[in-house]
């Protein structure tokens, strides 16, 4: 078999006069094109997720809501939440940036894929934050409202909008893992596949 | 970019425009594909030529930014059909040296070689390129003894396909 494939390695090497020859004016025009490589997909995909929650904190912070946090005692733990989140925000977005510039088609594979999963592992850690902020300040947004105004519950059973308030904040957060494990599904699939295959080959 | 390294480039990619295409021929099944890899490749190359300091040899180069364009960053098209006889260009040049019987068994190899994974396929593709294991353990990112021991695996693999 090894003699095979020898026989196909010297095949192999002799395919040259098979090869498609392109001249530098064909050349030429493929420096200007754009990339369409999965890099370029997960910065795209990475900056829309960053886009689709900073969106999400404006549009809690409309007027209708303002006016809700003022008639609700919300105002001090609202300002709180907007500082801490956008503290976030800038410490993952910038942890991003530093590791997406390490990105290098350069380096050999192994160092390559681990870091384009590093980079993708970022914005992954920065929506399990955003999930968890998003869950324990609205648990706390909902302690606070009910102690401060009872009345809210006149007539209502604690255990049954304590029930509600679970089961939407549950419904949500499943969505956003579906929505989530989809799309890293189909980004990182193959970068998974390779990069367990060369640290298969280490044990 | 200035001129002068453009045309470096683009005459340094002339060159050495087959390492490339051997490349994509592995990777790809088709025309549009393999043309979809090249352009990729070339957009690669070109993007990080400006820290190639010339200490290695440009075709050395070549060959790690070509396989890890091909490996990972590369997403193909979903034109997938398989033009004809794009896989049996590469034997029809010198079928006169071999019987029926060893082209058909290359010819069967090449394919078993074309279905292993990206990683087998490029171990195998710098086993064929006449790399050494320090080569081909630098462009992978493992250790010479690794790439030798995965090398005689993907053998063993290859041997088993065509001896079932």
């Amino acid at each position: 078999m090894v003699d095979k494939l020898e026989l196909l390695k010297k095949q192999w090497q002799k395919q040259e006069g098979t090869l498609p020859k392109l001249t530098k004016e064909d050349i030429y025009p493929m420096l200007l094109k754009k990339s369409s490589s999965i890099v370029k997909w997960i910065s795209i995909i990475s900056m829309l997720e960053f886009g689709f929650w900073i969106l999400l904190s404006f549009a809690f912070g409309g007027s209708d809501s303002r006016q809700f946090e003022e008639e609700h005692g919300l105002q001090t733990f609202d300002n709180i939440i907007l500082v801490l989140h956008l503290g976030a925000l800038i410490f993952f977005v910038l942890w991003f940036y530093r590791n997406y510039k390490r990105i290098q088609s350069t380096d050999s594979s192994k160092v390559l894929l681990e870091n384009i999963i590093k980079t993708r592992k970022t914005v992954k850690y920065y929506i399990w934050f955003s999930m968890a902020f998003l869950a324990v300040s609205a648990t706390i947004a909902f302690i606070i409202t009910t102690q401060n105004n009872p009345e809210d519950l006149a007539g209502r059973s604690m255990t049954v909008l304590i029930l509600q308030f679970m089961v939407i904040i549950g419904i949500m957060m499943l969505l956003m893992w579906g929505f989530y494990r989809m799309i890293y599904g189909i980004l990182m699939k193959r970068l998974d596949r390779n990069y367990k295959e060369l640290k298969k080959m280490e044990l | 970019m200035d001129k002068h390294l453009q045309e470096k480039f683009v005459t340094l990619l002339e060159e050495n425009q087959n390492i490339v295409h051997k490349v994509c021929r592995l990777y790809t099944n088709n025309r549009d594909q393999h043309n979809d890899l090249f352009q990729e490749v070339t957009i690669q190359l070109w993007r990080a030529f400006p820290k190639f300091r010339g200490d290695a040899k440009f075709s050395t180069w070549m060959y790690r930014v070509a396989l890890n364009t091909a490996i990972t960053l590369y997403r193909k098209s979903k034109r997938t059909v398989q033009t004809q006889d794009f896989d049996n260009v590469m034997f029809r040049i010198s079928s006169e040296e071999y019987d029926d019987t060893v082209e058909l068994q290359l010819k069967v190899m090449y394919s078993a070689i074309k279905d292993l994974n990206d990683i087998e396929k490029a171990l195998v593709f710098l086993y064929l390129e006449d790399k050494n294991y320090k080569e081909i353990s630098e462009t992978m990112g493992i250790t010479e003894v690794n790439a030798r021991v995965k090398m005689n695996r993907v053998k063993g693999k290859l041997k088993k396909i065509l001896n079932p």
